[in-house]
């Protein structure tokens, strides 16, 4: 915490790292727009990096996640009331240039491309088959439980083992790959 | 939200299904915010869909030779199976239509996530054919999961070719899109492709067409409810 406020270039960098993917993460589910999203993103960090400084810190370094997240649901609603709207903003506040692909708005950096591509094809083919129903394809899961003869309880599960298999494939092609 | 209770509900799983309720969603966040390793489940699950959607998954490409046709169940009883089951003749209008409703929706709504264009194979679209608001009741229309809903307009009158202007609103008057079409051939049903975002809230909407180099028309309304699944 105090290197983070004392403007220390590597734990900043850390902390922008680990909390600006969570905060994407939450931010693209409910803003349409990459750029609304990234302005979220850094609006959050600006007010946690100068509040953090104002105060010289936190009562207790375990909560700087709940309170980025405090921030970020604050910047959120302000954003919602920016836009006249309760819930999200209309879909045409996105400009012209600024529908970008998911990877360009998600998660994956260019870097680790070839890193999931290469954790995604480790995955048994029957893993590969339902993700790619319910990611790629955006089947109606009810329809693919019925298919599977599974209840949504045990999709879950399905997704849950094949996340589990993609972290191990990930993690070990992002080993090799450091 | 307890590391517990996320584990028993199998919460980064529902997240990343988008199964949970916007209450439930920030509890969940709140929660992973301050716990590592839900943290890094919820981030595994998210890098993996993502790279499933970006086309990263082997196999994908595979399905265009053995394509799994998503067929849309008809929200309306009066909707039609015309798609498989029309003339040759009539195809590539319907398929211009299709075609162009696709393109506008991108270009005017910039909500359809491109993994929408890498289409794994066919895809059969079987519309809700929505009327003029004169002519009978209402079209109800479970909503949308995701994807696109379609519609196919009944355009009596319209010349071929005209340039046709079409706005959907919600009851209170909010547009949720709109755009230019150029009008199908006479008899021909002009498909409008909406990604389901536009249509999340459920409700009244009204999606008006006029023809744009004739100022004096009057605007044709369809109206449709969009109801909870």
């Amino acid at each position: 915490m105090d290197r983070l406020i004392g403007g220390d270039p590597e734990t900043e960098r850390h902390f922008a790292r680990y909390f600006g993917d969570l905060l994407t993460l939450k931010l693209r589910t409910r803003l349409r727009s990459p750029a609304l999203v990234e302005d979220a993103r850094q609006e959050t960090f600006r007010r946690v990096l100068t509040t953090l400084k104002e105060k010289k810190g936190l009562a207790s370094a375990g909560s700087l996640g709940a309170f980025v997240n405090g921030v970020c649901n604050n910047v959120l609603f302000e954003t919602y009331r920016a836009g006249g709207r309760s819930d999200q903003l209309p879909e045409d506040h996105d400009p012209p240039d600024e529908g970008k692909t998911t990877v360009e708005s998600g998660l994956i950096s260019a870097e680790q491309r070839d890193q999931v591509r290469k954790a995604l094809a480790a995955l048994p083919e029957r893993e590969r088959e339902i993700l790619r129903w319910v990611f790629f394809e955006e089947r109606d899961k009810d329809e693919i439980c019925r298919e599977l003869n599974v209840d949504r309880n045990y999709l879950r599960v399905l997704v849950h083992r094949a996340k589990a298999r993609f972290r191990e494939q990930f993690t070990q092609a992002d080993g090799a790959g450091a | 939200m307890t590391h517990q209770q996320a584990i028993d509900k199998h919460a980064a799983e529902r997240y990343l299904l988008d199964e949970m309720a916007e209450l439930e969603r920030y509890d969940f966040e709140a929660h992973y915010f301050e716990c590592d390793a839900c943290a890094d489940s919820v981030m595994t699950g998210a890098r993996m869909a993502d790279g499933i959607q970006a086309g990263l998954l082997p196999g994908a490409a595979s399905a265009v030779t053995t394509p799994r046709p998503l067929v849309q169940a008809p929200a309306a009883a009066s909707a039609p199976a015309q798609v498989v089951s029309m003339p040759g003749r009539t195809w590539l209008p319907w398929a211009v239509a299709a075609m162009l409703a696709i393109g506008l929706g991108y270009q005017t709504l910039q909500v359809v996530p491109d993994r929408g264009a890498q289409l794994a194979g066919p895809q059969v679209v079987a519309p809700v054919a929505l009327r003029a608001a004169t002519r009978g009741p209402d079209v109800t229309v479970s909503r949308p999961d995701s994807g696109v809903l379609s519609f196919a307009l009944d355009l009596a009158g319209v010349s071929d070719g005209a340039r046709l202007a079409y706005d959907l609103r919600t009851a209170d008057g909010t547009s949720v899109a709109s755009g230019t079409a150029a009008a199908p051939s006479p008899g021909t049903p002009l498909l409008l492709l909406v990604p389901s975002s536009a249509v999340s809230t459920p409700g009244s909407f009204t999606l008006s067409i006029r023809a744009v180099d004739e100022p004096a028309s009057l605007p044709v309304d369809y109206r449709f409810t969009i109801t909870e699944r």
